[in-house]
């Protein structure tokens, strides 16, 4: 620990700060123009109105209009086979991109580094049998693009990745019914709420992936070290 | 983990869980638990009041503000309303962050804090007599508990916090009943909130333990609101193989849930903690308290306190610097006591831990551990100034499950941490409309006593 090599950060570190900072490179570019084409697809989805999101908007305890609209979206993009893979991702970019300053590379920006994220939970570490993996590793990149877009600092991006991580729920049983399409849409709307709260000061396990009951302890088996292997040059969410 | 041969396989155990929960919210409350759950309550709201100014409850409302919320719902001690998803978040948040509140034992669960974030989120627009208010708090902690049991040890053993993963079963209930639920609508709301567990261990230290139970309150509301409309997860949500207790536990009993309708109720089973430190030091502080009313301070020369081993374990910090480290020293619980006559939050206030006088007492006690000894009782010697040793035994400690926290010292409890943030004459009334609640037509003056505006607040 004390050696004078740099020090190697733990995997909440390393994705909160992929999470926050400026990316270029061919890999980017590549993430960039699919996240750009999975926001042209939703759009398309999102014209029409779909039966459980209408449902969940009345049920919706809070009347905050930025964490309604990630709801309301990721539910609806949930419902559409096709787009539920990332629909909190893209539901909660949405909707925080609603209150970040205008930026029109930005939301897809945090949706290709969410949809990162994302695949490296999905393909990483291996997830004990009972849970949808699809929806945690969907709620953990939908929080790294929340972060992202709401402009956190990386302290600030690991206590909301922190916040995602101990929320971190769906389960298999639930998975293709309108159940698991909340599931999706509470991912979107939880992460905007996290990063909200780790803007106002929140604060979180500092290690909550990796940690001794962290959420690969708890929830999963494999090493914390392959979830950020290559991050930031090789992007795998591109590598199909 | 199914149970193929009982009744509830067709319809699931959830609809058979919710099933007798409807029933035991139907009857009138047995007297003991009814004044339990008032016990609970009072000690909860109190908890979320004293806890106000804390900067998560700050961080909180900050975020609600940032993201537009707004509503008529009351944030305890605080002159604040909200929605009722921040309302919910921040009563429950504040209920648990001084780690000060309800623990049922055997679960570890502490079953105040969501259950009584969802009732204030909700009273004012159910409108629910006293009675009823009761009942769907009390029945939503017993959902929390049974669900906790049915899982229990291995559950939270593993590192779950289950607080927070039955928290949004109970949360559910009580939101099902105060909004008047069928039952077909409150086994839906249980079988959603099934899908909504969270906390892990892992948070413990960080403002997210303490999410937890608030987060739990509000997925609570959203699974209830979410059932109204139709909405709903499979039957089978909680015992199958790819569900809820497969997920969070190695071991599932679903007798515990759904057995003995009405027998028994795990809130009798509900436990208050006089001191706000680790649970296995309160004997020791209980003997330096009786020790203090017998000698003077300066009478004393040290100190040996005979304790259970575990008191070493989990509260053997020497030297605390700060309020979060003296929490995990007996040490300092038994300065304190003998420095202040009392062991509460003040106690355990930064400035407070470093001063001169408790660290002087701190470095004059030895913790001495004897397997002998059991974990609710302690055995104090302290030798004086004139040569002579005397001894202080506790056999069992205040507030375990052998010698409950009496109602006056619950009350005490509550006046402590009400009357700094809203006065003397709200904490009288807290304490009123708490125990009065079960013959009260409504709750609008319990609301009124949980914010500024009752008299000369400061």
């Amino acid at each position: 620990m004390s050696s004078a090599a740099a020090p190697v950060a733990g995997a909440s570190e390393a994705l909160a700060a992929f999470a926050v900072v400026e990316h270029a490179g061919e890999g980017f570019v590549e993430a960039f123009r699919t996240a750009e084409a999975r926001l042209a697809a939703a759009g398309a989805v999102l014209v029409s109105p779909r039966d459980t999101a209408e449902r969940a908007k009345i049920a919706l305890a809070s009347n905050a209009a930025v964490l309604r609209r990630a709801f309301v979206a990721a539910t609806a993009l949930a419902s559409v086979d096709a787009m539920r893979e990332d629909a909190a991702i893209i539901g909660a970019a949405l909707a925080a991109a609603e209150i970040a300053p205008y930026d029109d590379r930005a939301p897809a920006e945090a949706i290709a580094v969410g949809r990162e994220v994302a695949a490296r939970m999905r393909g990483a570490i291996e997830f004990d049998a009972p849970w949808d993996v699809e929806a945690i590793a969907d709620r953990i990149g939908a929080a790294a693009g929340a972060a992202r877009l709401f402009g956190l600092d990386a302290g600030q991006a690991r206590h909301a990745l922190g916040l995602a991580a101990t929320q971190a729920a769906g389960l298999g049983v639930a998975e293709p019914v309108s159940a698991g399409y909340l599931t999706r849409g509470k991912a979107a709307f939880d992460a905007v709420e996290g990063a909200a709260l780790a803007r106002a000061g929140f604060t979180s396990a500092p290690a909550a992936l990796e940690g001794r009951r962290g959420l690969i302890a708890l929830m999963a088996h494999g090493s914390a070290e392959a979830l950020i292997q290559g991050l930031g040059t090789h992007w795998l969410s591109v590598v199909s | 983990m199914r149970s193929t041969s009982a009744p509830d396989a067709a319809t699931g155990v959830a609809a058979a869980f919710a099933g007798r929960l409807a029933e035991l919210a139907r009857a009138p409350l047995p007297p003991p638990i009814a004044h339990e759950a008032e016990r609970a309550l009072l000690n909860a709201l109190s908890l979320a009041i004293g806890a106000s100014r804390h900067a998560g409850v700050d961080a909180i409302v900050a975020a609600a503000d940032a993201l537009g919320a707004h509503g008529e719902v009351a944030i305890p001690g605080r002159d604040k309303r909200t929605d009722a998803h921040f309302g919910a978040l921040a009563a429950g948040f504040a209920a648990h962050v001084d780690d000060f509140d309800d623990t049922h034992l055997f679960t570890v669960i502490h079953p105040g804090a969501a259950c009584m974030a969802v009732l204030i989120a909700l009273a004012r627009e159910t409108v629910p007599s006293g009675d009823h208010a009761l009942r769907a708090f009390a029945v939503g902690c017993e959902a929390q508990l049974r669900a906790g049991v049915s899982i229990s040890p291995e559950h939270y053993d593993r590192g779950w916090h289950i607080t927070g993963t039955c928290g949004a079963i109970g949360a559910a209930v009580t939101a099902a009943l105060l909004l008047g639920f069928d039952d077909p609508a409150l086994a839906r709301a249980v079988r959603l909130s099934a899908t909504m567990p969270l906390g892990h261990r892992d948070a413990f230290g960080t403002m997210a333990k303490a999410f937890h139970p608030g987060k739990a309150a509000a997925n609570g509301l959203l699974a209830a609101r979410s059932a109204a409309q139709g909405l709903d997860a499979p039957l089978d949500v909680i015992e199958n193989e790819h569900g809820f207790a497969a997920a969070l536990s190695t071991r599932f009993d679903p007798q515990q849930m759904i057995g003995a309708p009405g027998a028994r109720w795990e809130l009798a089973e509900n436990t208050y903690k006089p001191y706000p430190c680790g649970i296995v030091a309160h004997p020791s502080i209980d003997a330096a308290l009786q020790l203090g009313a017998r000698v003077q301070l300066g009478e004393i020369v040290a100190l040996r306190a005979h304790c259970n081993p575990l008191v070493v374990d989990l509260m053997g910090n020497l030297d605390p610097v700060d309020g979060l480290e003296a929490r995990f020293s007996a040490v300092h619980g038994i300065a304190a006591a003998l420095c202040d006559g009392r062991a509460g939050l003040a106690q355990y206030e930064d400035e407070r831990v470093r001063r001169d006088d408790v660290r002087a007492v701190r470095a004059s006690t030895q913790l001495v551990p004897d397997g002998n000894i059991a974990r609710d009782a302690a055995r104090l010697e302290a030798q004086l100034r004139d040569g002579t040793t005397i001894e202080e035994r506790v056999e069992h400690a205040r507030g375990s499950t052998a010698r409950p926290l009496t109602d006056d010292e619950l009350i005490a409890k509550a006046y402590a941490l009400v009357e700094p943030v809203l006065g003397a004459e709200s904490a009288a009334r807290l304490r009123e409309d708490v125990f009065g609640l079960d013959s009260a037509a409504n709750c609008g003056a319990l609301l009124a006593a949980i914010v500024p505006g009752i008299g000369a607040h400061v």
